[in-house]
């Protein structure tokens, strides 16, 4: 039996057409989507927003301002603007023609900030944040003089300065998910599912060099004086640690080059070791079916992948969508879906912090496996033929 | 003792009958030449014994002992050479030899022992690290026997071993199939080169729509046809009377014109040659060289088989 597992595992990786599909393409889609989502994420994260601000006299004596401005760009996490002072509206101008800065804070005789932005200087929430600041700057201002003018001996309670100074948050931001939400996750763990789907052509070729009705070296294999049985279980673990292998370097990638999170790592690996087992049991089944060579079987594996990504949410925003929609409307066709399953592997790991969702798809996954290798058993339990 | 047995073995596919109440019996030690057309139902018969195939009747022994799927310890002393060649295109000459050996022998200094017996037999030294793609037609089909005799098996069923070689590879298939057979395996040979059968074969079988016709040694099937003697004339421009005067001739069972060379198959009799020769000279005909042989293989083959084409 272990002879049998050493030269399967040999032959299967000189296969290429198996890691074409199970290691190659998710590899390349991969590093598309990694270059594709960068910019989504960025997106999400907010960044300082360059900012120009004409330091002349009027903005020196505007202290209240110049102080909260330059709170703003104190480094840190908190950090939201990064400053660029320059002498006059002259620099200003030119900074913000050349795309350096998104606008420019300029205070006028009356002491009044001002901001002046161009269509082209940036894109629109960083111009709206600028605008935002400025305005409830002048804002506040106005109502500290309405106040001072109509009730001055307000100022002289240390309750109502205390409260001034305090800016009341009455929403609060809690987290409902183990991690924070990214919008490209979804991609790369969907990609895995297709992998996975794909990595069942391992199977496919092992199971159909072990049976006599498959192809002449089944044939061959099926007169030796080893149990069918064992060969057949020694072909099949073969195949099943070549596809995880497979999924194994697809995640390492998208983990450590293309720095995906997946919540947990070590369970996300016990994840793709269940999944591979569903995918094995995939492949020995459609390996299993007679009178259908080898390619065709390919194509089938083909078809059912890129048909079940696409309720898994691999290609884009509408397939997201569909895949959401197909979640609510066939709960049980997403449930039976093994690309979408496997899919779920990873949500569960990363958006939830228990693992009772976790072991909910470990477990539909294992029943899919026994299922299949069910019926590939009752395909593949003919020890004769009634033709070759 | 009987190493393969079978009586009345039945196989249909759908409405063809395969073969018609088929009965072998092969004893030790021989070298059995089984023959056939295309879809005689040879490599049927093969895949019957071995449990390949399922069947409808009969009854298939091995060793003497009743052969099923599940009788690994009598597959064990089977060797098999299939007519398709079936190794592993990604393992190397070796790999190959000892995946097949290892489903017979699991001691790996045994194997490894036989394994470069194996390879030293078909004289695949030079090439071990080769992948079958690397290797000629002729190599590959040594690879193809070396994986079914490595582990030394008491019965090698070769079928067609010898398809698509060159004569210096089948002259060393041959020579090895004999040593094989020295060594005390039984052998059972199925081919389409009469030669070789008749060269290496100690008792031949030849069938038919899925029936024996006739089994025998190469002496005994040629008494067993009416042909004693095959007689071949040169000459030119055969007039049809001096033709048909040679078929109407006593002796003559059947006979053909080419254009160049009559062929007149005679039955036995130490006057033939003579009969014949006159028969063409009364018809004024000068003729060339002349040629009388017994009947071969081959013609005990197409005798018994028919001339007309088959798939």
């Amino acid at each position: 039996m272990w002879n049998t597992f050493k030269y399967t595992v040999k032959a299967l990786v000189q296969e290429k057409s198996c890691f074409v599909w199970a290691l190659a393409f998710p590899l390349i889609m991969a590093t598309l989507f990694g270059a594709m989502f960068a910019n989504l994420d960025d997106a999400r994260h907010l960044n300082p927003i360059p900012t120009a601000v004409v330091d002349n006299a009027h903005y020196r004596n505007a202290q209240a301002f110049s102080e909260t401005i330059e709170a703003l760009a104190k480094s840190g996490e908190d950090q939201l603007l990064d400053l660029f002072f320059v002498k006059n509206i002259a620099e200003a101008d030119e900074l913000l023609k050349n795309g350096a800065v998104v606008g420019y804070y300029q205070i006028d005789e009356k002491g009044q900030p001002g901001l002046f932005i161009t269509a082209a200087s940036g894109n629109s929430i960083n111009q709206t944040i600028l605008k935002n600041l400025v305005d409830g700057f002048v804002q506040t201002q106005a109502a500290l003089k309405t106040i001072a003018e109509n009730n001055p001996q307000a100022f002289a309670d240390p309750k109502f300065l205390e409260n001034l100074q305090e800016r009341t948050n009455y929403t609060q931001e809690i987290s409902i998910v183990a991690n924070e939400a990214s919008g490209s996750v979804r991609y790369f763990y969907a990609l895995l599912g297709f992998a996975a789907i794909m990595a069942a052509n391992i199977a496919v070729i092992a199971v159909t060099q072990t049976q006599a009705n498959l192809s002449p070296l089944g044939a061959r294999r099926s007169l030796g004086a080893t149990s069918r049985t064992k060969a057949l279980l020694a072909s099949l673990l073969a195949s099943w640690l070549l596809a995880f292998l497979c999924l194994i370097i697809v995640f390492a990638y998208m983990r450590y080059v293309l720095d995906i999170n997946f919540g947990r790592d070590l369970a996300s690996i016990f994840g793709l070791g269940v999944a591979s087992f569903m995918t094995t049991a995939l492949g020995a089944f459609v390996g299993a079916i007679p009178k259908i060579g080898e390619l065709l079987k390919a194509g089938i594996l083909t078809v059912l992948s890129c048909f079940f990504a696409l309720f898994a949410g691999l290609y884009g925003e509408p397939s997201l969508k569909l895949a959401d929609d197909m979640n609510r409307i066939a709960p049980l066709f997403q449930k039976l879906n093994p690309s979408r399953q496997v899919t779920d592997l990873f949500y569960s790991l990363y958006f939830y912090d228990g693992f009772d969702e976790f072991y909910r798809v470990v477990f539909i996954l294992l029943a899919m496996a026994a299922v299949l290798f069910l019926l590939a058993a009752l395909l593949m339990r003919r020890q004769r033929y009634a033709s070759l | 003792m009987s190493v393969v047995y079978v009586e009345n073995l039945v196989k249909r596919y759908k409405e063809v009958l395969a073969l018609d109440h088929f009965n072998l019996d092969i004893r030790q030690g021989e070298v059995f030449g089984l023959l056939g057309p295309n879809g005689s139902g040879k490599t049927t018969a093969i895949n019957c014994m071995l449990q390949l195939l399922t069947y409808d009747k009969g009854t298939i022994e091995l060793f003497g002992e009743r052969m099923a799927p599940s009788r690994y310890d009598l597959k064990g002393r089977i060797g098999i050479v299939p007519q398709n060649v079936a190794v592993f295109e990604e393992l190397t000459v070796t790999e190959n030899i000892d995946y097949f050996c290892a489903l017979y022998e699991k001691d790996r200094k045994t194997r490894a022992r036989l394994v470069g017996e194996a390879i030293e037999f078909v004289g695949l030294g030079e090439y071990v690290r080769f992948r079958p793609r690397k290797l000629s037609g002729g190599l590959v089909r040594r690879l193809n026997i070396a994986c079914g005799i490595a582990h030394r098996p008491e019965l090698i069923f070769l079928d067609e071993p010898t398809v698509a070689v060159d004569p210096q590879s089948r002259n060393a298939i041959l020579e090895g199939i004999r040593s094989l057979n020295r060594d005390g395996s039984t052998v059972v040979y199925t081919s389409h080169y009469m030669e070789e059968v008749e060269e290496i074969c100690t008792r031949i079988m030849i069938m038919d729509h899925g029936q024996v016709l006739a089994c025998g040694t190469n002496n005994e099937l040629k008494t067993m046809v009416g042909t004693g003697e095959k007689i071949q004339v040169e000459v030119i421009d055969l007039p049809d009377k001096a033709f048909e005067a040679i078929k109407a001739l006593s002796c003559t069972q059947r006979a053909g014109y080419d254009g160049k060379t009559l062929e007149v198959f005679c039955t036995s009799g130490a006057q033939n040659l003579s009969t014949v020769l006159q028969t063409l000279q009364q018809e004024g005909l000068s003729f060339g060289r002349v040629y009388s042989e017994p009947p071969t293989l081959n013609d005990v083959f197409l005798e018994l088989t028919g001339t007309e084409l088959r798939d």
